[in-house]
């Protein structure tokens, strides 16, 4: 969770970026990528989620992201809330070589509009662009696609590395110039949402609203 | 016994809990004690032993010998592929060595015709994207072909996401231990080789010939033991539609296909196993929900104080347990351990049940090989029965003591749901100490179960 940690009267600052996407897109392993530098064809499917960070340096500050990779296959769909709703910036992957991937995006920049709202960063990333020969989404249409919704789009391979560190990056230094611009950082240390009641979780019969800390 | 000071502190709130909230204390308290002990196991069922609890026909002389056993100390890698069908009630402890044979065949057949189901469909598939205008190639990477029939898309879907998560799964653990690597290196010498496939063996999809030729960075072995996944997992979705192919479900296959030689018998066990499981994989969740609310509820129980701060931080639902639950703690614990607790875990609700109510094969010898079995094959959904209101299986009670072990953990380190989850996804899981706690746990709660608490 993204909050401002007092360390000897100097705030660090710390940004929460969330990826989405079909399963098998290749989440987990452009976070592999990202924060070991390694590669593995193998890559095991994400059942629950892993959270993984990294230190960046930004405009000559140290910023912490915390990355939280997600399972993509919709049937774990009701896990998603639990990592976006607090979310600074969440990185939506798509594969180049796999048209329905794009789709599944479009679904996750509805839900988030709706569930999240205007504030959360989007960063689209087109991954396994070392594929190209077996391109079935192009460049200029992704491109467009991220324009319309207000997000960057980034072409990234995680076999290679190639976009990646611009992707977090990126992500991150949007996270930064928008806080910038609420003035500061908008959350208060040790807060649990980003709008606490905001996101509702269907629970059994009824719904029930996530996000107070007792029930 | 020794314990360190932050276990002391375990048991001295424990105690604190005991004290003001009673009953449910009792078992926190043998929680905090017992998480301090040095962890022994049971031995393990023996292939001398299990061969000694057979008469001359084949038939068990004392199953529920054989069970107390198991569930207590697991089986020897050597002797699963003759136990596990028994666990899973895919065989009546009262059959003999004859009818056994004959189910053998009867269930090789049947899982040769879902393979000829699977050929069927992707003929089928085909035609229908040539019919609809569209090329093969477009078909797949597409994925949903909205123009062919919902089946027919339903299977090209499943298709992609079987194989492309079959070549990604754990198959041949290399870390598995020594104990069980015998049963390994069998299951991989009994591997048809490819070429024999091709010449009229089993049907495996275009998708998966293509996608393992090209997948050069798997051994040969891995190649093959992943085609047998994707053939398992095909037979899967074609056999229960509803449920259909879910990530996860390759976890919980895997190991049959180590353990098993024969195809078929790792099919049917693994379907016996999704009879009791499948209602994790549905779309709506609602397996899934019913089952972390039956843990919290045993964290309710068994200690209070976790429970009260799990709620506190908003990590009440359990949601940290997810992956535990639906991959029964595959991704936990290396492969040789996961077996031995899954066998436990099917032993232990087997024995259980004797206690209570006989079995249908154990009433009625002689309607088939097992009761239920002929019905459940025949008729799609017909489901294990679930008992409303029964106590829940010692693998929630098992999740419940790995949780009530890092009791200290998640009272000081865990500040939100965020931090439950980070600090569950890197657990170790100490499968026999954990072992004991899930019993000491069971035994105090499973006589004042409340299934209606107040949880929720």
């Amino acid at each position: 969770m993204a909050r401002n940690k007092q360390q000897t009267g100097i705030s660090k600052e710390s940004v929460k970026i969330v990826l989405l996407g079909e399963g098998r897109v290749g989440k987990t392993s452009l976070l592999a990528r990202f924060i070991h530098n390694n590669f593995k064809e193998d890559q095991q499917a994400t059942i629950q989620a892993a959270f993984m960070s990294r230190q960046l340096q930004i405009d000559s500050q140290q910023v912490e992201v915390a990355l939280w990779d997600t399972a993509g296959q919709e049937r774990f769909h009701s896990l998603a809330p639990l990592y976006y709703r607090d979310a600074d910036a969440a990185l939506l992957v798509y594969d180049i070589s796999d048209r329905d991937t794009l789709e599944r995006v479009r679904h996750w920049v509805k839900e988030l509009r709706t569930m999240v709202g205007d504030d959360i960063v989007l960063t689209i990333v087109g991954n396994k662009s070392d594929l190209e020969r077996e391109r079935a989404v192009s460049q200029e249409e992704a491109a467009a696609f991220a324009q319309s919704i207000g997000a960057q789009h980034v072409s990234a391979s995680a076999k290679t590395g190639q976009g990646i560190e611009a992707a977090v990056s990126g992500t991150a230094q949007m996270v930064l110039a928008s806080r910038k611009r609420l003035g500061g950082s908008a959350r208060p240390p040790g807060s649990t949402g980003r709008r606490p009641g905001s996101i509702v979780i269907a629970d059994g019969p009824g719904t029930r609203t996530q996000g107070s800390s007792c029930c | 016994m020794s314990r360190g000071a932050g276990s002391s502190s375990g048991a001295a709130l424990a105690v604190g809990a005991a004290l003001s909230l009673g009953a449910a204390a009792a078992a926190a308290l043998a929680v905090a004690l017992l998480s301090g002990q040095k962890s022994s196991k049971a031995p393990p069922l023996t292939k001398e032993a299990w061969k000694e609890a057979c008469d001359e026909g084949g038939k068990l002389v004392d199953f529920a010998a054989i069970l107390e056993q198991i569930r207590m100390g697991g089986c020897d890698p050597g002797v699963r592929e003759e136990v596990w069908p028994y666990l899973l009630r895919l065989v009546s402890p009262s059959s003999t060595a004859e009818q056994r044979s004959s189910l053998k065949a009867e269930l090789a057949r049947r899982y040769s015709d879902l393979l000829q189901r699977c050929q069927d469909l992707e003929t089928s598939l085909d035609s229908a994207v040539v019919r609809t205008g569209s090329s093969v190639a477009v078909a797949e990477n597409t994925g949903v072909v909205r123009s062919v029939p919902a089946h027919l898309a339903q299977f090209a879907e499943a298709q992609r996401i079987i194989v492309l998560d079959a070549i990604r799964t754990d198959l041949l653990q290399p870390d598995a231990s020594p104990e069980s690597s015998g049963s390994m290196h069998g299951a991989m010498n009994g591997l048809a080789p490819s070429a024999e496939r091709r010449g009229g063996g089993p049907w495996l999809g275009r998708v998966a010939e293509e996608t393992l030729a090209n997948a050069t960075h798997l051994s040969l072995a891995s190649r093959k033991a992943a085609a047998r996944l994707i053939q398992l997992l095909s037979a899967y979705a074609v056999h229960d539609p509803e449920t259909g192919y879910c990530q996860g479900m390759s976890d919980l296959a895997a190991p049959f296909l180590t353990i098993f030689e024969d195809d078929a018998m790792a099919f049917w066990c693994f379907e016996r196993l999704l009879q009791r499981t499948s209602k994790n994989f549905r779309h709506d969740e609602v397996g899934m929900r019913e089952q972390l609310r039956a843990l919290a509820r045993i964290l309710e129980q068994a200690d209070p104080v976790v429970f009260h701060h799990l709620r506190q931080i908003g990590a009440g639902e359990c949601f940290f347990a997810y992956r535990m639950v639906i991959v029964q703690l595959r991704r936990e614990l290396p492969l040789a351990q996961a077996v031995n607790l899954w066998e436990i875990l099917w032993a232990d609700d087997y024995w259980q049940r004797l206690g209570s109510w006989a079995p249908p094969s154990m009433s009625r010898p002689s309607s088939g090989l097992f009761g239920s079995y002929d019905k459940n094959l025949s008729a799609l959904g017909g489901r294990e029965e679930h008992f409303a209101g029964s106590a829940p299986d010692l693998l929630l009670f098992f999740i419940a003591a790995v949780a009530l072990r890092l009791r200290r953990r998640l009272i000081d380190e865990c500040r939100d749901q965020d931090d439950t989850l980070r600090l569950f996804n890197s657990v170790r899981v100490d499968l026999w100490g954990s072992l004991r706690s899930a019993r000491g746990l069971q035994r105090s709660l499973a006589a004042h179960y409340q299934p209606n608490s107040s949880v929720y």
